[in-house]
Parts: C-alpha cells; structure tokens; sequence
C-alpha cells in the first residue's frame, strides 16, 4: 500500500496546480482573442496624402480636367471580407447616409468597386474621374456626363444651383455571410456599423473665350 | 458568393495567411474578369463577354476545391494543434514535479551536509 508521506504529498499537490497551470496556458494559446472588428476607409488626393483633392487646390472644377484621389479601405475584421465601395453623385440636399439608423444614401450610385480582402489587408486604388459635360438649366446645373477610370458614365438628373455645394459619397458596403446580401456598412456580432466619407466640389462652367 | 463565403469559411477555421492571399487574389481576379464581362455585354460584345464569364466561373469552381481543401486542412491543424497542447499540459507538469521533487531533495542535502561540516569556534570574549 502507498504511503502517503508528507513528500509525496506535496509532490501530487505540485503535479496537480502544474496541470492546472498548463492546461490553462494551452486553452489560451489555441484559443483566439477577442478583437475590437471594424473596416478603415480613406480618400487621398493626388500625392496620395491628404492634399490637393481637386485641380490646382481649387474646388470649383470646369469640364475637362482630371481629378485625381486614391481610395483605400482596410480589413481589420479578423476574416475575409467581400467589400464593396458605392461611388454617389449627391447635393446638398439629398440625405447623407445615416450612421445612426445605418442606412445609405439615397444618392445614385455612379460606379462600385468590388474587392475580396483578407484580414489586415489594405486595398488602394486610383480613381480618377472627369467632368465632360455641364448642362445649365436655368439657375441649375446638372452633370450630364462624366468619365470614371476612363468609363463614361452618365449621372441621374443631380441639380445644384449655379453649380454649387455638389459632393461625392463614398460608401462602404459589405456581404454579409448570415443573409447572404450586400449591406451598408458592417457587422460585429449583433451591432451593426457604418463608414463613409464625402468630398465637396463645385461645378463651374468653362470660361467663354 | 458562394466562393467568397468557401474562402472566408477557410479563414475562420485558422487556414494559413499564404494560402488565403492566394485563393483571394484568384477571387478577385474572377471578380474583375466578370465585372469586365458586364462591361463588355453593355457593349454589346456578347461573344467576348460569354467567353469571359465562362472563364470567370471555372476560375469560381477551382477556388471553390481549393478553399475547400484549405479549409479541411486548417481544421485537422487546428485539431491537431488543440490535442498536442492539452497533452503537453500533464506531461510538462509531471517533468516540473520531478524537477521539483529532485531538485529539493538535492537541496536539502546539501544543506543537512553543510550544517554537518560546521565547526564551532569560540569567540574571545575581551577583557575589559
């Protein structure tokens, strides 16, 4: 029969508290941390910085020259994402998305960007876009032709009188893996989040020669 | 979306970073050979635009297998990672309780000899 001697004792008392230590430690090591999952969005301007947004630093643009930023959204979710950026023509009267209630803006969508990104991958692109044509209607104006990424497209009826206080909104969409269909913004467990920026810019037409 | 949902699946299960930025960029090459297929059909090149899209959809397919698989072998990784640290737990505190078991039973001889090997000296007491 085993005798319990003080020694051995205190020997089973240290291979038990060691176990528990141990298996302590290995839960944690297999076990992932909780992470605080969000996106990261950004426009840049030409020198990818945030500087020069429109032609010659002047926010009134004319038909004709390019502008030039680089858009960028980061995944820092934990997972892939599908993420889908929606560029929209808006004015100062159209609703801008709306972060408390998450919902986008009603603002047409003039092209999107789709993109599958991996945890802490960071996505920057060029967008470079141009006005071709300003018609004047009245006090208003409307854009009635642009060019997105060498694409021609052409904007739904966005009114701005005398050309001013247009914007562009840039949204970010994700797929959501529970429905299964895109969504404005993202979700963390049962919250649901939302990012977007807007630039302003006026439209001007060009000086009569 | 099936593809990106098979992708994602494989990431979660703890799939290999090298492995998931491969199977992405094929994706997102899929996904720009469609979006070029849309543009194309607007056009009205629809020869072009089907020839694009059926590529699109058997690069879908392939990464659909490879997902998949990656996915497979994340999760026998995992689960083999899982079993080869709640094994190590009792083994690594069994080799600490022998390391301590000898480790003080070294000790304490040591210091039963050290106590044996003393010799006693008398302190001259001054004379006042």
């Amino acid at each position: 029969m085993i005798k319990f001697t003080e020694h051995l004792k205190c020997s089973i008392l240290i291979f038990v508290s060691a176990t528990i230590i141990f298996s302590m430690l290995a839960y944690v090591s297999v076990t992932p941390r909780p992470r605080e999952q969000f996106f990261q969005i950004y426009v840049l301007g030409e020198t990818k910085m945030a500087e020069l947004y429109y032609p010659n630093n002047n926010p009134n643009i004319p038909p004709g020259p390019k502008v030039r930023w680089h858009l960028g959204a980061t995944n820092f979710m934990g997972s892939a994402q599908y993420v889908v950026l929606k560029i929209k023509l808006s004015n100062s009267t159209i609703d801008p998305p709306n972060e408390k209630e998450k919902l986008s803006s009603p603002a047409a969508v003039l092209t999107e960007f789709h993109r599958v990104l991996i945890n802490n991958e960071t996505w920057q692109f060029p967008l470079t876009w141009r006005i071709d044509n300003i018609v004047k209607m009245g006090d208003y104006y409307h854009l009635s032709q642009l060019t997105i990424n060498d694409q021609n497209v052409r904007p739904p009826l966005v009114y701005a009188r005398n050309g001013y206080n247009y914007r562009i909104i840039i949204e970010l969409w994700t797929l959501d893996p529970v429905d299964q269909h895109f969504i404005f913004g993202w979700r963390t467990g049962t919250e649901r989040r939302a990012a977007w920026l807007q630039i302003w810019f006026n439209a001007t037409l060009p000086k009569p020669s | 979306m099936e593809t990106f949902l098979a992708v994602r699946e494989a990431d979660i299960a703890g799939a290999g970073e090298l492995g998931l930025r491969e199977l992405s960029s094929r994706l997102n090459e899929a996904l720009n050979a469609t979006r070029e297929a849309e543009e194309l059909e607007m056009q009205g090149r629809s020869a072009e635009a089907s020839k694009l899209y059926t590529r699109a959809v058997a690069a879908c397919d392939e990464i659909l297998a490879s997902a998949r698989l990656l996915r497979e072998e994340a999760l026998r990784q995992s689960f083999y990672n899982r079993i080869i640290a709640f094994t190590l737990a009792p083994v690594l505190a069994f080799v600490t309780t022998i390391v301590l078991h000898f480790g003080y039973r070294w000790w304490r001889r040591r210091e039963v000899r050290r106590i044996f090997s003393m010799e006693i000296h008398l302190k001259e007491e001054t004379r006042e």
